[in-house]
């Protein structure tokens, strides 16, 4: 086995899970796998491009966002990013579940996020789901780390700002029944 | 209005993958299949460096019938563990024949050494198309079947202390009334009228003998689609005349009420309308009205109160939305507030125990357990230990357990 193989079947073993996770978290279900292995497939291509140690998973998830950008070019990206928030309710009648408070915000954060610039909505999601620090993502984003910080800070700001523009505009319902345990 | 602490909080609580360490796609699973690629491939560099001693060109085609084995193969092994994933819920139920029973909890724990596997338990849970229904199911999953179903969407149920009927919440129509379904008939029919201003009744809980139920009653007029007035309000289940307990103009009202055993006494939550909108406490008022008793501090976001059967004890949940991202848990205290003891040990956000009711025996704690592989239906012993796991693989909400009929 040369040292590429070796290489990549530590990346594979290493990453295969949060890189599976970054993708179920950004597109359908049924494409997860295969977005998947598309990253791995870069990553077998590059692998003398791959960084070294912890720094491998944040270029990843670089190469996984291109992964998914290019799926929802091709598929139409609006409507894959409105199925998307679909599953998670925005636009649909909430799940039956129990606090309908929860998903009311749930709901509307999700409906602020997709204000954002797409570059916006990548650098909170890299920081809040996948918990990347500045250095790392300023890895996955392919930018200096001051330039990944000052992009954090100002996603953060707009989105708090997108969030509460919408609740100024929103009306309460009756059915959510505000706070309700249905 | 929300600061960026808040915003970011509420974006990590709709991460569709939680937790890392609970999100099953193991990669070590297809160790083997890759140490076959990985030898194949190095085979075929092995092969291109000799070809490569000879000519430099056949490298880049050999390469890339490497990458499409390295495709195909980890599309192979992706689609495999896809067939045993949990990473989203159960579809939702359909009847399950008894002949498939197992009364072998998921921890290998036989239940039927525990509970009479033929009680039934009544819950909250999703139809195919996401509407909320009440259902019953044995503890161990068998004979899921839906009720009431002619009267639209439900939920919130409850059993009548006999064992005979289960009182639910409805959803639809132009006012939404408490029902009841007769387990004997398999019928369900209206149980207190609710005529204008009255809009919907909900969250209904029977007293310990039967003879009323207590609720919440929501009136019109709707003013910016709120109701102008919410409160508790109790009901005679053998004359239907009900009364008023409590007001609160703009809906800003109690949730889950529940009677004392004694009948002298509710208690509830109520959220902290001063607070970010979530923060809940645990209150008690007399049956008869007048000032409420505040329980718990709104920093614990303590909630869904329940009584043991004997009085001694309110068991609660604490911070059941995951709000403080500190773990949410099942405690007890008694009704005074004092000797608060935890009884589950979760400890986590993505595990959260809630709708806590006892077994009409008072020996279990049965609940509802939130993960990213749904909500599941588990049980503790009263006095805490070892969860059990009753109902898997599906979405079951405010679960009640059948009293003896």
């Amino acid at each position: 086995m040369t040292i590429a193989d070796e290489r990549f079947r530590e990346l594979y073993d290493s990453y295969f899970k949060p890189v599976h996770a970054y993708c179920h978290r950004r597109t359908e279900p049924d494409r997860v796998d295969d977005a998947t292995s598309e990253v791995f497939l870069v990553a077998w291509r590059k692998i003398d491009q791959v960084p070294a140690g912890t720094d491998a998973l944040p270029w990843l998830y670089q190469v996984a966002y291109g992964v998914l950008t290019n799926v929802w070019r091709g598929a139409g990206r609006q409507t894959r990013l409105r199925q998307k928030l679909d599953a998670y309710g925005v636009g649909t009648a909430p799940p039956a579940d129990e606090f309908v408070v929860m998903r009311q915000e749930a709901r509307q954060i999700l409906e602020a996020m997709a204000l954002l610039k797409a570059s916006q909505q990548e650098v909170l999601r890299l920081s809040v789901w996948e918990g990347l620090s500045g250095s790392e993502l300023a890895i996955a984003l392919d930018v200096t780390v001051d330039a990944a910080k000052q992009r954090l800070s100002r996603a953060r700001r707009e989105l708090a700002d997108s969030y509460n523009r919408l609740e100024a505009g929103k009306k309460p319902s009756l059915v959510a029944r505000k706070g309700g345990a249905w | 209005m929300i600061n960026e602490a808040q915003a970011l909080a509420l974006l990590d609580e709709v991460n569709p993958v939680p937790d890392l360490e609970s999100y099953e796609v193991e990669a070590a699973e297809v160790t083997p299949q890759l140490t076959t690629l990985v030898q194949r491939s190095s085979e075929m560099t092995q092969l291109d460096t000799r070809r490569a001693n000879v000519s430099p060109r056949p490298k880049q085609p050999t390469f890339w019938v490497a990458a499409a084995v390295v495709i195909v193969l980890i599309g192979a092994v992706a689609l495999l563990l896809s067939q045993t994933r949990e990473v989203a819920p159960a579809a939702p139920v359909a009847p399950i024949p008894h002949s498939s029973s197992s009364t072998m909890s998921t921890e290998g724990v036989d239940i039927s050494q525990l509970v009479d596997v033929n009680d039934w338990i009544a819950y909250q849970g999703p139809g195919p198309d996401g509407t909320a229904f009440v259902f019953l199911v044995h503890p161990g999953g068998t004979e899921r079947h839906k009720i009431g179903e002619e009267v639209g969407a439900s939920g919130l149920p409850d059993w009548s202390p006999d064992g005979t009927s289960v009182i639910f919440t409805t959803r639809g129509g132009v006012t939404e009334p408490l029902y009841s379904y007769d387990l004997a008939t398999e019928t369900s029919s209206e149980v207190f009228a609710c005529e204008d201003p009255c809009v919907a009744d909900d969250e209904p809980s029977y007293s310990a003998d039967g003879s009323q139920i207590v609720f919440t009653r929501y009136f019109g007029p709707i003013v910016n689609d709120l109701p102008s007035d919410c409160g508790l309000w109790i009901g005679n289940v053998d004359t239907k005349q009900v009364t008023q307990i409590t007001s609160n103009p703009g809906c800003d009202k109690e949730y889950a009420p529940r009677l004392s055993p004694d009948g002298t006494t509710i208690a509830y939550h109520r959220y902290d309308e001063n607070g970010f909108g979530k923060r809940t406490a645990v209150f008690l008022i007399d049956v008869a009205g007048g000032d409420e008793t505040q329980l718990t501090d709104w920093s614990i976001s303590a909630a869904e109160p329940v009584w043991s059967p004997d009085g001694e004890w309110l068991v609660v949940s604490f911070d059941p939305e995951g709000i403080d991202r500190s773990g949410s848990d099942l405690h007890r205290m008694r009704p005074d507030g004092s000797e608060v003891e935890q009884l589950t040990f979760y400890e986590t956000v993505v595990r959260r125990p809630y709708h806590p009711r006892y077994t009409p025996d008072g020996e279990w704690i049965v609940y509802s357990l939130h993960s990213s592989a749904g909500t599941e239906l588990w049980m503790i012993p009263a006095e805490g230990g070892n969860p059990v796991a009753l109902v898997t693989g599906g979405h079951f909400v405010h679960p009640a357990w059948q009293p003896t009929p």
